[in-house]
């Protein structure tokens, strides 16, 4: 991959989310800004941390980032321990998965129109049910430029929401390769710089961010 | 013009708070510089007495960052986080609606503009230099570079007593050659008979102004106006190489009084002090009784018994000593022994004179005399500066630049004799004299300094003899060691770089809210001036003008005043390529 894309693509085809037959799960609740992602039994373990995933909704397209995997029995408390594995007892049980929830938290950082326009703005809520797709690595450049113009606003929305180094060091990781395709290394840091310091004001929490950041950056 | 910031905050003790504008580098705006506050209603022209930032930004968190990664960040902060302000004081105030220029009575509102300061508004304040009366004394210290400079009334500085201030290579001698080359010319073109008496330490006022590597680097001002000078030196070498008139210390008659006056530098004995007068007495008894003309009587006191084989070529072999044939070595011999006797009877006078003695005796390695004819040089010397037709003068040093001793001693003796010669023209009933008379004096804490004021005849001259038209200007490295009641009568300062808060703090006696001053003056960089007083409109801090620049201008100023010309216009002319102007 080349380390700039001159033409960014600025929009999103959502068109493609609406023809595809493969979403990993559908809309279980929404609480605020967070919503729970019910997820498919057959793509649980395949759904990240700091994935970026893309709800196909009525008119728009919300566009969140998973910070939590959920996996439980249905009824709290019911788990018996097996000593067989889960390959043996799906052998056993080939219903077994009916008993358990599969579900991911993510965070709602921005949506897409009809036209592909890209918002980096969480005002908009998507319906239960509603069928959600891993955004395609492609597509997730088109959340950080704008005009032309390298635009981090939903990594501020992230950050005001999970203050966690750990977490945003994944962030960067997960997301380097796009990162480093957007722009060169110093602009990128002026630019998550000042992100980080328009949120955090924990001093040990920033020196963390920052030196994450460099390192990140200086990856190969 | 686009504003560099606002002010925020102000009290008229205190002074003003401006934050500057963000994209403005605080490094564009040392302390004394001058900007101007816009209300609306008013244009107050104030000076920067302090400049400080903050960042809100935990710069801590950037210790572990590879540098070229914290260098972006600080870029980052610095165009956001980082907050700079400027501490301003209101000098004066124009009121846009009437023109008028006053002394501010209130504070700017909140939001005013901050701006930097153009020609014209410069030109509104401080007026503009004409070459009549008013010449340009420096460029005032402003963010950037200005085509303006500020201009000196010349005929208030030297019609009242003014004070020129400043440490070791700050630049005094270069300013005050500038401002006496000003004032000749000024005094030329109003017919004012002005005359300079400068006491020239380092012969910069009468050869070269040297740099620190001793390269001459322009003609004193008596060098350039040389038919206006006459020039003295107690070093016959200078004389004879420069074309100066030989000056030794005068001990022709010279009496104790005088003696104790002159001679301070040699610290005299407590006991010769005391019995001076006595001594004086007895020794010329001496040379009266043994038919000799008692105003020789300080070869009693300068030669002994026992030295005069080592001093005798000055008696035979130095002309400008004594007159020949005056005393024989033999001659002389018998006088001091009689001399030894008499004062002998006396034990506790016998100690004193011989304590006194023992220091006097260095004042025979110096240029002294005892010939009549350097007494009336003196007299002389004080005459002309008296007189209409006169001259200026200049006591040139030379080798002596570093002797304490006969620097003291000759303006002394000048000094005292002016003392006198004023005093007499009193009881004459003549109170109005022909000429103004300028005394420089340099180091001038020997004549001046506290306690010595009241007595010294500089000190007199100072205090009682201004409004007869003699004013004595100290140039001086230490002012806090000046006579308060001379400084008191300074209408003007010139402070040039200084360090010793002491020195400070009486360098600013006289300024309002002095101590927002006090912190531009350890600023100073060679060659910037503070300047207030009633010569300036309002106080500044500049960089005076170069005079190695102006000083070809103020020779061709000079020549074409003598030739008749330009009599009633200016010089020169307001030119963007002028060096002055």
């Amino acid at each position: 991959m080349s380390n700039f894309i001159v033409a960014v693509r600025m929009k999103l085809n959502v068109l493609k989310y609406i023809q595809r037959d493969d979403p990993i799960g559908e809309v279980l609740s929404i609480d605020g800004n967070v919503i729970n992602v019910y997820v498919y039994p057959e793509y649980y373990g395949s759904i990240s941390i700091n994935q970026f995933l893309i709800i196909v909704s009525k008119h728009f397209f919300p566009i969140t980032v998973v910070f939590k995997n959920i996996h439980r029995t249905k009824r709290e408390g019911s788990f018996a321990p097996s000593r067989t594995g889960y390959e043996r007892l799906k052998e056993i049980y080939p219903d077994i998965d009916r008993t358990y929830v599969y579900a991911i938290s993510t965070y709602l950082v921005g949506y897409s129109s009809l036209d592909g326009e890209v918002y980096i703005s969480p005002n908009i809520s998507p319906r239960l049910h509603d069928f959600t797709y891993v955004l395609d690595e492609d597509d997730t450049i088109a959340l950080f430029k704008r005009n032309g113009q390298l635009d981090f606003g939903l990594l501020r929305y992230l950050l005001s929401f999970k203050q966690d180094p750990l977490f945003f060091r994944d962030f960067l990781f997960k997301n380097r390769h796009v990162l480093k395709s957007l722009s060169n290394k110093e602009t990128i840091f002026k630019t998550v710089f000042d992100v980080i310091r328009s949120v955090i004001t924990d001093e040990r929490i920033m020196r963390v961010m920052l030196n994450d950041l460099v390192c990140v950056l200086e990856w190969e | 013009m686009s504003a560099i910031g606002t002010v925020i905050e102000a009290s008229y003790s205190e002074g003003l708070l401006a934050i500057l504008k963000k994209g403005e580098n605080v490094e564009d705006y040392p302390i004394g510089s001058l900007v101007i506050v816009d209300s609306g209603q008013n244009k107050y022209l104030t000076i920067i007495s302090d400049v400080r930032y903050i960042s809100k930004f935990p710069s801590r968190v950037l210790l572990d960052l590879p540098e070229e990664y914290a260098e972006l960040a600080i870029s980052s902060i610095s165009s956001r986080d980082v907050e700079c302000y400027l501490s301003l004081i209101p000098i004066s105030r124009y009121s846009v609606k009437s023109g008028v220029l006053e002394k501010p009575d209130t504070v700017p509102q909140f939001g005013s503009k901050v701006l930097k300061p153009t020609v014209e508004d410069l030109s509104k304040f401080y007026g503009i230099a004409d070459a009549l009366v008013h010449y340009p004394l420096g460029k005032p210290k402003v963010a950037g570079e200005i085509d303006y400079s500020v201009p000196i009334d010349v005929g208030k500085l030297f019609e009242l007593s003014f004070g020129l201030y400043g440490k070791s290579g700050s630049g005094k001698t270069f300013l005050m050659n500038l401002l006496i080359g000003y004032a000749i010319l000024y005094a030329h073109k109003t017919k004012l008979k002005l005359r300079f008496l400068i006491f020239d330490m380092h012969d910069e006022y009468s050869v070269y102004i040297y740099d620190d590597f001793r390269r001459p680097v322009a003609e004193g001002i008596a060098n350039v106006f040389r038919d206006a000078f006459k020039i003295y030196s107690p070093d016959s070498e200078n004389c004879e190489r420069y074309n100066m008139e030989y000056l030794p210390i005068p001990l022709y008659d010279i009496s104790a009084e005088q003696l104790l006056q002159i001679a301070k530098p040699l610290e005299l004995p407590e006991g010769f002090v005391n019995n001076a007068k006595q001594i004086e007495n007895k020794v010329r008894s001496v040379f009266r009784t043994s038919g000799k003309d008692d105003k020789y009587w300080m070869l009693g006191l300068l030669f002994s018994s026992e030295t005069l084989d080592r001093y005798r070529y000055k008696l035979i072999n130095d002309s400008e000593f004594i007159e020949p044939d005056r005393f024989s070595k033999e001659e002389l011999g018998r006088l001091l022994k009689s001399v030894e006797m008499e004062i002998s009877k006396n034990r506790p006078l016998d100690e004193s004179f011989t304590a006194g003695r023992r220091r006097l005796i260095r004042l025979l390695d110096m240029p002294i005399s005892f010939k009549e004819e350097y007494r009336r040089r003196v007299e002389s010397i004080v005459d002309n500066l008296l007189e209409e037709d006169g001259y200026n003068v200049v006591v040139s040093m030379g080798k002596y630049e570093r002797n304490e001793v006969v620097y003291f001693a000759i303006a002394n003796i000048i000094g005292e004799a002016m003392r006198l010669k004023l005093q007499k023209k009193a009881q004459e009933g003549i109170m109005e004299l022909p000429t103004k008379v300028v005394v420089v004096l340099e180091e001038a804490h020997k004549f001046l300094g506290k306690g010595l004021g009241e007595y010294s005849p500089f000190g007199i001259i100072a205090r009682e003899m201004r409004k007869r038209g003699v004013i004595v200007i100290p140039i001086d490295q230490k002012p806090s060691e000046l006579d308060p009641n001379v400084t008191s009568m300074l209408w003007t300062t010139i402070v040039l770089a200084l360090t010793d808060p002491r020195d400070i703090e009486a360098a600013t006696v006289g300024l309002e809210r002095a101590d927002l001053f006090k912190p531009i003056i350890s600023s100073l960089r060679r060659g910037e001036a503070l300047v207030y007083g009633t010569a300036v409109r309002h106080p500044v801090v500049l960089k005076v003008e170069d005079y190695s620049k102006v000083v070809n201008w103020l020779e061709e100023g000079y020549k074409s005043l003598k030739r008749g010309m330009l009599k009633q216009e200016p010089i020169f002319t307001i030119s963007e390529d002028a060096d002055v102007i």
